[in-house]
């Protein structure tokens, strides 16, 4: 009896851990802060709590993150205090500086910085990229801005490599459907 | 990269098996791969497999005049190995260098870029070279695991692996090969150095420098070698007690003062880039280590100074941004973070004259839209008045 309990207990830790991905039908989605229109056949990663992470083919290949950070989660590993007040190309820095320290992406390249508008804010646009230990290159777009008194951020990543400009339209998509949640 | 962890884990477990009948000796020409034990020649391509990562990553710089010119300070350190021991620049602004067991030795842009000599860099050159010579990845190894503290080297190292990788942290002895075997890098490193013709005092300047740098660094617990405080106050006082030539009696090379200006142009670029401002501060507050730095170090203290944003700090910023648009008023960061205070200002004709000037002389600027998007502002304010 008590054999069958446990594997029955095994069972349904391992069921809900197949669980955590959600697979999308297109309707708004509002996670972590962050509400955007997914795109159809889509997963979510519902498990993920401080940011609403959704992926086509898996995380390993690309996903698009959104999250509203507020206080020190805007820049926990420089400990800046945020300012909703600074200009989106000096915020592009601090936010790339925090993604710098992070680990393995010393090495990371900036390809560009440019204004954008996120939920109908001035913000900025930047474009990194960099390798992982078997050289294959990432591209990543971080696309912020102000909003309340926190930073609205959503980053798309993605093998440099065929799948980039493939999904890049699909977080386009994401990026104009995007609003605080 | 925990996978990594954990097969160095496993390499140390069946080395510790080995330990008690290892007897190692410092090495005393090239050796070659059939005169090391087999754990120890795992330990090499481990190694050579981390290099390759380093590679892969895009983290070396590509300095070729510069790479070369330490490999021959190398080599002039440890002629009898004859450039085996290999010397390549990390771009990683953490202050560090490691010795890997196979002769490869990796410095940080962010430990060169704050050394203001070719004395200083031999002197780390030496220290890592001994590490090698000595064999020390491989007895420390042997070390940590005869003396138990396997479980606080795994802590150690994965709370490491964030900035450097834990395969690299063990390889490498980045947070140090135990006191002993630093103690003993530090001497054959400074006999090295001085037999070369270099003197101790530089030792011990480049020793304070790094001493200054970590009381003041972004890391909250610097634990890497050369960002390590309490370390570095032991060595200054080991080579002010050492004998020996204190003062250095080797010219510099040709134009290695204009290779190491450039380099540490990049190092001021990377630090600031990685949001790295206090650790700036700290490094180009004094007046004696700016002497030794490009004219551009002023336009680094002063976006240091913006960046970190102190009480103070944004005065502090906007004196040092005169004094560099008057050393340097063609260095396009000067131009553009001169626009963005005289568009602050309101001066609107002369934010338009600096953007301006910045697209011309960085044409392939990265942030070329925002500067463009700053001059469309100012065309059509002009515009409406």
């Amino acid at each position: 009896m008590i054999k069958r309990m446990l594997l029955l207990l095994v069972v349904t830790v391992l069921m809900a851990g197949c669980a955590v991905w959600t697979r999308l039908d297109g309707g708004p989605l509002t996670h972590a802060g962050a509400s955007i229109k997914p795109p159809v056949d889509w997963m979510h990663l519902a498990a993920r709590k401080d940011s609403l992470v959704i992926t086509r083919d898996g995380v390993a290949i690309q996903f698009i993150d959104a999250a509203y950070l507020v206080d020190d989660k805007i820049f926990p590993k420089s400990k800046q205090v945020f300012n909703k007040d600074t200009p989106p190309q000096e915020m592009a820095q601090r936010y790339i500086g925090e993604l710098r320290q992070a680990p393995g992406l010393s090495g990371l390249d900036v390809k560009s910085v440019a204004p954008e508008t996120v939920a109908g804010r001035p913000g900025f646009r930047a474009v990194v990229e960099w390798r992982n230990d078997r050289g294959a290159a990432f591209q990543r777009v971080i696309a912020g801005a102000a909003v309340d008194n926190g930073l609205l951020v959503l980053q798309y990543q993605s093998l440099k490599r065929f799948f980039f400009a493939r999904d890049l339209p699909e977080f386009e998509r994401v990026l104009q459907s995007a609003k605080r949640g | 990269m925990l996978g990594s962890v954990l097969r160095c884990l496993m390499t140390l477990v069946v080395i510790a098996a080995a330990a008690p009948a290892l007897s190692v000796e410092p090495f005393v020409k090239v050796p070659t791969r059939a005169d090391l034990a087999s754990e120890e020649d795992r330990l090499w391509d481990d190694s050579r497999d981390a290099g390759t990562a380093f590679r892969r990553r895009g983290m070396l710089v590509t300095d070729p005049a510069y790479v070369t010119r330490l490999n021959e300070m190398m080599t002039d350190l440890y002629p009898e190995f004859g450039g085996a021991i290999k010397v390549r620049i990390l771009r990683e602004v953490i202050p560090n260098a490691m010795a890997f067991p196979n002769g490869d030795v990796y410095i940080s842009i962010g430990l060169l870029g704050r050394l203001e000599n070719e004395a200083q860099i031999a002197m780390v050159l030496a220290h890592e070279g001994a590490h090698f010579v000595q064999r020390h990845g491989y007895r420390g190894r042997n070390n940590i695991l005869a003396a138990g503290a396997l479980a606080n080297v795994a802590g150690l190292t994965l709370g490491l692996a964030g900035a450097l990788g834990g395969q690299i942290v063990f390889l490498g002895g980045a947070a140090g090969h135990g006191r002993d075997m630093e103690r003993e890098a530090d001497q054959i490193g400074l006999i090295r150095a001085q037999k070369s013709g270099y003197g101790r005092a530089d030792a011990k300047r480049a020793f304070e420098i790094l001493r200054n740098d970590s009381k003041q660094s972004d890391d909250p617990k610097p634990m890497y070698l050369f960002a390590s405080h309490p370390l570095l106050d032991e060595r200054i006082e080991t080579v002010s007690a050492a004998g020996g030539a204190l003062e250095t009696t080797r010219p510099p090379s040709e134009n290695f003062v204009v290779m190491h200006r450039k380099l540490q142009l990049d190092w001021l670029a990377a630090e600031i880039g990685a949001g790295r401002q206090k650790a700036l501060v700290a490094a180009l507050e004094d007046e004696d280590r700016r002497a030794n730095m490009p004219p551009e170090a002023a336009f680094y203290l002063s976006e240091a100074y913006r960046l970190r944003a102190n009480k103070q700090d944004e005065d502090l910023a906007s004196s040092w941004l005169a004094k560099a648009f008057a050393l340097t008023p063609n260095f396009p960061p000067v131009l553009r973070a001169a626009g963005l205070a005289a568009m602050k200002e309101g001066t609107t004709a002369n934010a338009k004259t600096f953007f301006k000037q910045y697209l011309e002389l960085a044409p392939d600027a990265t942030d070329r839209a925002f500067v463009q998007s700053y001059l469309s502002r100012i065309e059509q304010e002009g515009t409406k008045q």
